[in-house]
């Protein structure tokens, strides 16, 4: 095992050790999920490309790694930092969830990083096999890209639909599918036929894609619009609306929401980076209990909503009928 | 939701005395609550029935009560106080049933006292067996297959159609009290006999058995408007069939799939939801291992030591949010006070392992059964954190004090023979026990498979591989020298939870040299914040634990006012609640005194281990290496050792030798035989009398030294386990057999021997001195006479038997004393009176158990008194210039755990054997007695038959005895000796047979419920004899036992009380004089 560096915008340095002896280098936003399991999960959702995601529970993978778990085919985010790896992980965990590799560093200091993070925000970084000079780093920084996605996860059968939708997937993992079928919402129609168009979760960089908004806004007056996740922050910029970069992104399995009609709480499965302002046309339909974000918002003018987390049928059907989308009883 | 404004009142039952399955747990819940429901605004009014707890401090509730926790107390205090409504769920299973029974019998709605967070149909739906069944059904859960049983008949007919083995559980019982595994039809009738009769309603379910299947635990909150936030999942590495208060358990789980964490959650919300669940919850499921299978094994719908647990490994107040919720708030509106977010409703996330490991006190009753089952066994427990499960566990394991450092390789191992034989290792690993993690190091040195120990053992095999990996890395530092182990294989050794005792017995070398050799390669601990969040959000509340694995959070600020108090460690029987009272009164009262406290302790339950008690908490093992490395960190002005019993005692001798500056005992002799040696100097030179004592450093020369005192002969010794044990040796043959027993004769350990003072009227001292001064805290008379360990003893404050002069000869002398040995603080000495003579027994200059009663009993919280003083405030200064003269009188009564240990004999004795303490408050002896007993389990009777058989020494004083219960209307039956003196006095007796007189017998009797008060007082010492079979009867089956002729006076004269019954209720505020 060679040693790994993992190198923070800001100049910060941890250490640790790589879990497989050939694994290159990898650049991405250094971000966090505080899960005590379910680490295929997290390193395999695709709208955690381009991220190195630091796993701060004592160990990762002491439960087996489940293929069934997995969000898509293999490993999306850049790579993965955590305190110590279970030793079936070792040496087998690329081979294991196939191809593109993930650069796995164990033997952090997870705590210190997780802590270096809270106070400065969540932020570009490298893990490198060799420390680098400043002036790399610098560059290595600027070349961070937005690697493209192409759509592999596919929409799950359902009877009965209480609703038709066509979905943009811009970044859905297996398990946004699941929760839309067990929403009773049938996908994958052609947009013309659906009762609205869903705009998926997707990597956090895909925020600022001007095309992805123009073909967002290109929807508005034509069909109701949704967006989940990051789909949501896109919505809203395609709304004109300002949304901005959290210092750090709510990334959790039960950040708690309360809807703003009637003030009811439930704890939400959250991960993303940008919060939205309602102003001008939106209005706030969800807030974030903990530091007030927004969480859920309409936009009437456009038809168009947004939530930062899946719904449960309840509020689901309390949002499409915020933008006139009948949820039907199947 | 808002809080409700209909209820301003509220009465919190809490959950009366420790014992097996209750413990220190409930008093944390309590406080909690009450500051909570203060805060919120509502008036709080506390019944318990143990004076040693902080829920019981005036300043904690508004309204104090010390009564027995039954339904005729609890009504009469609810129609004295008018209370809106009752809090049950955090009294422990006590408080729960006396709700509902109170509901049941119509107090509550005759007074418009309403129960709230749990209502009466909830705790039905949860603790009827029957109705749990259905509720779980009807919410789609799955529970193990069962029949309800309420005869066994019933029983019977139910395991037809179950296979064996079977559990049988009865209902509304705690700690898994009468809860037994049966094998076959036999053991069925038998455990389902003894389940029935556990039983409050005469009810248990026969359940299949999922024996083996891994166990899991859920403490979940829900509110009124069904927002539910689960806690944490806590896995017991044992599987089911060892009760989960005694199993080693691990927080988060280490063992499941997101998946199946996810699907645990959703069963537990529905379990909850059907149950009307309003706080906290915790929820037993079984997995299959197999097949993933899962069921839900249990629900207990209120406050538990898991719930203790799950609190202080994740930082997320349960008790609180538990008792807010019930007032009608919801999560969203409590404010988390570990992150300082507005809301309880996030999940704590964890970036460290918790383990719970359990304290059993097995050397005190040797005859008891030490496997593990479906009844729990374990008085107290530790926690432990680490950032990896190893070195959490080897924390947890040197926490315990039970002599061994770490999980093996600390000097403490059994010899070659018992760890490498095969057949002593499987079934070491077969039977579930306190020390089957041991054995199962010892079957990986032996060479066995990872799944063959997890087959034997049905441990997942995960924590298997985790102790192998230990067993593994050792063999890096064998063979080697300290200063020949590079630098990263003794950081991982760290990492990996080694202490330093450890290291110096695997490198060969002293734990000094291992300190040292570290700071030389700054391998040094981090201390790192349990925040609730993994790091996330800043901890405003911090409690820490350390660490080699991570560099740990921010130092602290330097403070010149900064004061260390050691806790006491786990609960056991000798160490309990009563110190950890003292630690957290010290704490508050430093606070007050604009210092500010840190604690270090190690116990889950304890209200010490509460955030919210000192300034900053420390969780950790109370050994020199770990107390040093917070020394270091903290630098504090010093350190208070006297108030969590021999635990930070020993320890403050330890730190004052490490140049730690201690604020207590100038002077700290700390060994028995010096401390002895000690009190021989000073009685001689006050002129004070002692027994004839003197010590034996050799086998050889104790018999010798024994006749030269002359029988009967109190003796102490070491254990070679460690603990000491006491005995009463009548003659040389007692003595002998006492020399074979497993004990250490040598410099280290003397032998301890006193000319035993036999019917002396044995009385303890509680004073408490600043150094000029020494003032007298409290008397205490004890009712058993000497010889009976004080801690075992009921006790009576002010004395009621002794004569004013002998009272003030005692005080006299305790100031000298005190004030002779320049102690600060508290100080705790015994004295025996016999006849005219006063003898002193033993000086201890530390607080004692009854501190806690002593404070209750005067209205004075002592601790507080003397930690101030400790930090240079004087008791003049504290304007305690005089004695407190308590115009009331207060008994304290001892709690025994026997009916958890079948086949323990009940005879009191030298060898302390309580878990816990009740108190009675009256304004004259007979009816305070009368409530110390009302307040134990099995109270007195108010009529029937008294059953009387007494050793020829107490036969002259039984006659009078049997005269008063024949005149308050009691039937006497007696053996033949007995009877015949006392028809010889002309009381009418029925004569009964002996056990080995044939049948039926007095035990016959006792089993059909024919006798309901015995009078036993054994001879020296008797083991399975007809007195031994009477007893264990008797205390199977729930009839007041009495073992000594002072203790039979006191009940006699408090059953007169109780048939006259005038015993108000009365809150410590309203005492004349005050208590408050």
């Amino acid at each position: 095992m060679k040693p790994l560096f993992l190198m923070l915008e800001d100049g910060a340095v941890f250490e640790g050790t790589s879990v497989d002896s050939d694994v290159a280098d990898c650049e991405g936003l250094l971000s966090f999920d505080t899960s005590t399991a379910g680490f295929e999960r997290v390193v395999t959702d695709p709208a955690n490309m381009g991220k190195i995601i630091v796993f701060p529970s004592p160990l990762t993978g002491g439960a087996g790694i489940d293929r069934k778990d997995a969000e898509s085919s293999g490993p999306k985010a850049a790579g993965a930092i955590v305190g110590r790896c279970a030793a079936h992980l070792c040496g087998g965990l690329a081979a294991y969830l196939g191809s593109p590799r993930l650069a796995l560093g164990h033997g952090f200091d997870t705590r210190a990083i997780m802590r270096h993070l809270r106070r400065n925000g969540e932020m570009k970084a490298t893990l490198t096999a060799k420390e680098v000079c400043e002036r790399t780093l610098s560059r290595r920084m600027d070349a961070i890209g937005c690697p493209d996605y192409e759509p592999e996860n596919r929409p799950l059968p359902c009877r009965r639909a209480k609703a038709g939708a066509a979905v943009l997937d811009l970044g859905a993992s297996k398990s946004f599918f699941r929760a839309l079928a067990a929403l009773k919402v049938r996908d994958g129609l052609n947009p013309n036929e659906a009762d609205l168009v869903i705009v998926s979760d997707a990597p956090y960089y895909t925020v600022e894609d001007s095309s992805v908004i123009s073909q967002v806004t290109g929807w508005f007056g034509r069909k109701p619009v949704l967006g989940f996740g990051h789909g949501a922050a896109i919505v809203a910029r395609a709304c004109g609306a300002r949304v901005s970069w959290l210092q750090v992104g709510h990334h959790g399995t039960s950040v708690p929401v309360r809807a703003v009609s009637d003030g009811r709480c439930r704890t939400t499965e959250q991960n993303h980076n940008y919060t939205v302002s309602p102003n001008g046309g939106l209005a706030s339909l969800f807030n974030d209990i903990n530091d007030g974000a927004c969480e859920g918002f309409v936009c009437s003018d456009a038809r168009a909503a947004g939530v930062h987390f899946v719904p449960d049928e309840q509020w689901f059907g309390a949002v499409l009928a915020s933008i006139g989308v009948e949820y039907k009883d199947a | 939701m808002p809080k409700r404004t209909d209820i301003k009142k509220i009465l919190i039952i809490g959950s009366g005395p420790v014992t097996v399955g209750q413990g220190c747990e409930f008093d944390y819940a309590c406080v909690q609550a009450c500051r909570a429901l203060r805060e919120e605004g509502f008036v709080t009014v506390v019944v318990n029935s143990t004076p040693a707890t902080l829920s019981t401090d005036p300043g904690v509730a508004d309204r104090v009560y010390i009564e027995p926790l039954t339904v005729d107390s609890l009504s009469r205090i609810i129609e004295q106080e008018r209370p809106d409504a009752l809090l049950v769920n955090l009294g422990g299973q006590t408080a729960l049933n006396l709700g509902l029974f109170l509901e049941r019998e119509g107090v509550l709605a005759k007074f418009g006292c309403a129960l709230i967070g749990l209502d009466a149909d909830a705790i039905a739906r949860a603790e009827d067996r029957k109705v749990f069944k259905d509720a779980m059904k009807s919410a789609g859960v799955r529970t193990p297959k069962s029949a309800i049983a309420g005869s066994i008949e019933e029983g019977i007919r139910a395991i037809k159609h179950a296979n064996f083995p079977a559990i049988v559980k009865p209902a509304y019982a705690t700690g898994g009290a009468g809860a037994a595994t049966a094998y076959n039809m036999e053991e069925f009738v038998e455990m389902l006999a003894a389940a029935l009769e556990t039983s409050p309603i005469r009810q248990a379910a026969v359940e299949e058995s999922v024996l083996d299947w891994k166990e899991i635990e859920l403490e979940i909150v829900r509110d009124s408007a069904d927002n539910t936030v689960i806690v944490t999942t806590i896995e017991n590495i044992d599987p089911v069939g060892v009760h989960t208060g005694d199993s080693t358990a691990v927080a988060p789980a280490q063992t499941l799939t997101r998946s199946q964490l996810s699907e645990l959650a959703e069963i537990a919300r529905k379990a909850v939801r059907s149950v009307g669940v309003v706080g906290c919850a915790n929820v037993e499921f079984g997995i299959d291992p197999k097949t993933g299978e899962i069921v839900v094994i249990e629900l207990n719908p209120r406050f538990t030591r898991t719930s203790a647990f799950a609190s202080k490994a994740t930082g997320f107040a349960v008790a609180r949010a538990s008792a807010l919720v019930a007032v009608g708030l919801t999560l969203d509106e409590i404010a988390n006070e570990a992150t300082g977010k507005p809301c309880l409703l996030q999940e704590p996330a964890m970036d460290y392992c918790a383990v719970r490991m359990c304290r059993f006190t097995f050397e005190k009753f040797p005859q008891a059964q030490t496997a593990l089952g479906t009844s729990m066994k374990s008085v107290g427990d530790a926690i432990a954190i680490g950032r990896n499960f190893r070195e959490a566990l080897q924390k947890g394991i040197r926490s315990l004090e039970m002599g061994r450092h770490g999980l093996g390789s600390d000097g403490g191992d059994p010899g070659e023979a018992e760890r490498t034989d095969a057949d002593t290792i499987r079934e070491r690993l077969v039977t579930p026990s306190a020390d089957r993690l041991f054995a199962i190091r010892y079957a990986i040195e032996a060479g066995m498979t990872t799944a063959e120990i997890s087959e034997l053992s049905r441990i997942d095999g995960w924590f298997v591989e985790g102790i192998r990996e230990l067993v593994e890395f050792e063999t890096k530092l064998v063979g080697r020298s300290l200063v020949g182990v590079p630098s990263e294989a003794l950081r991982e050794a760290k990492r990996l939870g080694y202490s330093d005792i450890q290291l110096a017995h695997l490198l060969e070398t002293e734990e000094e040299q291992v300190r040292v050799r570290r700071k030389v390669l700054g391998i040094k601990a981090g201390f790192c914040a349990v925040d609730s969040s993994a790091g996330e959000f800043e901890a405003i509340r911090p409690y820490f634990y350390s660490s080699y694995d991570s560099s740990g959070d921010a130092e602290p600020v330097s403070n010149p006012k900064r004061v260390i108090v050691l806790g006491g460690g786990p609960s056991r029987i000798g160490q309990g609640m009563e110190f950890d009272y003292c630690c957290a009164s010290a704490a508050l009262a430093l606070r007050e005194e604009g210092y500010e406290a840190v604690i270090i302790n190690c116990n889950p339950g304890a209200v010490s281990t509460d955030p919210s008690i000192s300034d900053r908490l420390y969780l950790e093992p109370l050994t020199l290496e770990n107390v040093l490395a917070i020394v270091e960190r903290e630098k504090p002005m010093g350190v208070i050792a006297q108030f969590g019993g021999h635990t930070s005692f020993d320890l403050g001798g330890a730190l004052k030798k490490a140049g730690v500056s201690i604020l207590d005992a100038p002077e700290r002799k700390r060994d028995r035989a010096s401390q002895r040696k000690l009190v021989g100097e000073l009685a001689r030179k006050l002129d004070l009398k002692q027994p004839e004592n003197d010590t034996a450093i050799l086998a050889i020369d104790v018999i010798d030294k024994a006749d030269k005192l002359g029988y009967p002969l109190l003796v102490r010794a070491t254990r070679v386990v460690g603990s000491t044990t006491w005995r009463i040796a009548y003659d040389e043959e007692d003595l002998r057999a006492f020399l074979d027993t497993r004990i250490e004769i040598s410099s280290e350990h003397p032998l301890l021997m006193e000319r035993f003072l036999e019917d002396a009227i044995k009385v303890g001292v509680d004073a408490i001195s600043d150094g000029e001064r020494a003032l007298v805290c409290g008397v205490m008379e004890h009712i058993e006479q000497a010889g009976v360990h004080s801690g075992d003893s009921a006790c009576s404050l002010p004395p009621y038997s002794l004569p004013d002069a002998t009272v003030d000869e005692i005080k006299r002398q305790t100031r000298l004393l005190a004030k002779e040995i320049g102690v600060r603080g508290l100080i705790n000495i015994h004295y025996a009176v016999k006849g005219a003579d006063l003898y002193l027994l033993d000086v201890s200059p530390q607080a004692s158990r009854t501190i806690g009663f002593v404070s209750k009993a005067t209205g004075v919280s002592w601790a507080k008194v003397a930690a101030k003083v400790l930090v240079g405030k004087s008791l003049a200064a504290q304007g305690m210039t005089e004695e407190v003269t308590a115009k009331h009188v207060s008994v304290k009564e001892a709690v025994f755990p026997f009916v958890r240990f079948a086949g323990v004999d009940v005879v009191l004795g030298p060898e302390m054997k309580s878990t816990g303490e009740v108190m009675g408050v009256a304004a004259d002896f007979p009816s305070a007695y009368a409530k110390s007993q009302l307040a134990i389990d099995y109270s007195l009777p108010r009529e029937g038959a008294a059953f009387i058989s007494v050793c020829d020494r107490d036969k002259r004083a039984v006659v009078s005895v049997a005269r008063q219960l024949v005149a308050l209307g009691f039937r006497i039956m007696s053996t033949r000796g007995t009877a015949k003196l006392l028809q010889a006095s002309g009381i009418p007796v029925e004569q009964v047979r002996k056990v080995h007189e044939g049948r039926p017998n007095i035990v016959d009797r006792i089993v059909n419920g024919d006798v309901h008060l015995v009078i036993n007082t054994p001879f020296g010492r008797e083991t399975r004899s007809d007195g031994y079979h009477i007893r264990t009867a008797a205390v199977q089956h729930g009839v007041s036992n009495i073992t000594t002729m002072a203790a039979a006076q006191a009940s006699v004269a408090a059953i007169e009380a109780i048939i006259r019954g005038n015993l108000e209720v009365i809150a410590l505020q309203d005492f004349d004089g005050g208590l408050a």
